[in-house]
């Protein structure tokens, strides 16, 4: 499938200044992240490596906005020595919640092309916008469209006297209820119906057993919006999640930037 | 064809290495072209 994009690479790094000695001259240190950076990665170029003194979430949302960033991709910290990530302060929920901007949060080590992306989806507009954006992005990828549900009263019904064929019948009714909704947000998204796999499963959306509950899956990349019933359970499932997380804010009156 | 700016954020602690290489794929991995995937 044809790819609509004309990428371009650019890496910030923070310094919070009150932790160096007066020694060393700012520009020294700049110099040596640059240096860093760009043996890290070649074929980045100077003037795309931004070294800028402040705060970190606002900063990295200044520069992101002043070169007019699509996307911001950052590690997870969580592989930081403890005292470094207090001192650093870069915390990741922090810089998700300071972006505009969609967060593509790498928790694997392994290098994926992404081919199968898990996308809890509650068939909002929100969901609806987040999940166009991801199909443009990645046209190769089949995307998994995970509609949780659960039974209304499921563990009362038994006491308030439904006997076991009706039991049956009232899950039964609420499977294919959520199926019929799923079917149907499916249809009003323009994306290939070959792309879409839905996926319909009676669950809780809870963090805690999510990548547990559905890694017969396999996806390589889990996208989550932060509006919604979805907000909470995005941020706790980044904390817990092996997988990469892409994690989109979708703003009503700020719909994703898709690119000039 | 629509621009597409990726920000890479690091704080070169262990794993920058990894985050700029994934970074890198990503990058490519969306291009329309990625031999002349543009990073200038």
């Amino acid at each position: 499938m044809q790819r609509k994009f004309h990428a371009t690479l650019h890496v910030v790094h923070i310094l919070e200044t009150n932790f160096f000695q007066k020694s060393k001259s700012l520009e020294e240190v700049k110099e040596r992240c640059w240096e860093i950076a760009h043996t890290y990665c070649p074929i980045l170029e100077k003037k795309h490596f931004y070294c800028v003194e402040g705060e970190v979430e606002k900063s990295i949302n200044v520069v992101a906005n002043t070169i007019g960033a699509n996307m911001l991709m950052i590690g997870d910290n969580k592989e930081k020595h403890p005292l470094e990530a207090i001192f650093v302060g870069s915390d990741t929920k922090a810089i998700i919640k300071k972006s505009s901007m969609p967060v593509f949060v790498t928790k694997s080590h392994e290098i994926h092309n992404y081919l199968t992306i898990l996308i809890p989806t509650d068939l909002s507009k929100d969901s609806a916008v987040m999940i166009h954006h991801i199909a443009e992005l990645f046209p190769d990828a089949l995307l998994l469209l995970l509609h949780l549900y659960s039974v209304p009263f499921e563990f009362r019904l038994g006491m308030y006297g439904f006997n076991e064929l009706e039991i049956m019948n009232f899950h039964e009714e609420s499977r294919h209820a959520a199926e019929t909704q799923l079917n149907l947000f499916m249809k009003t998204l323009k994306i290939p119906l070959k792309q879409l796999v839905p996926i319909v499963r009676k669950e809780l959306l809870s963090s805690e057993r999510f990548e547990e509950n559905h890694k017969d899956l396999n996806a390589d990349l889990v996208a989550i919006h932060t509006t919604g019933n979805i907000s909470f359970f995005a941020f706790d499932l980044l904390e817990k999640s092996k997988n990469d997380v892409l994690i989109y804010k979708i703003h009503h009156t700020n719909k994703v930037h898709h690119g000039d | 064809m629509q621009n597409f700016t990726l920000l890479v954020a690091t704080d070169f602690s262990q794993g920058s290495e990894v985050l700029l290489k994934k970074a890198l794929h990503f990058a490519e991995k969306i291009s329309c072209n990625p031999s002349c995937c543009s990073y200038s």
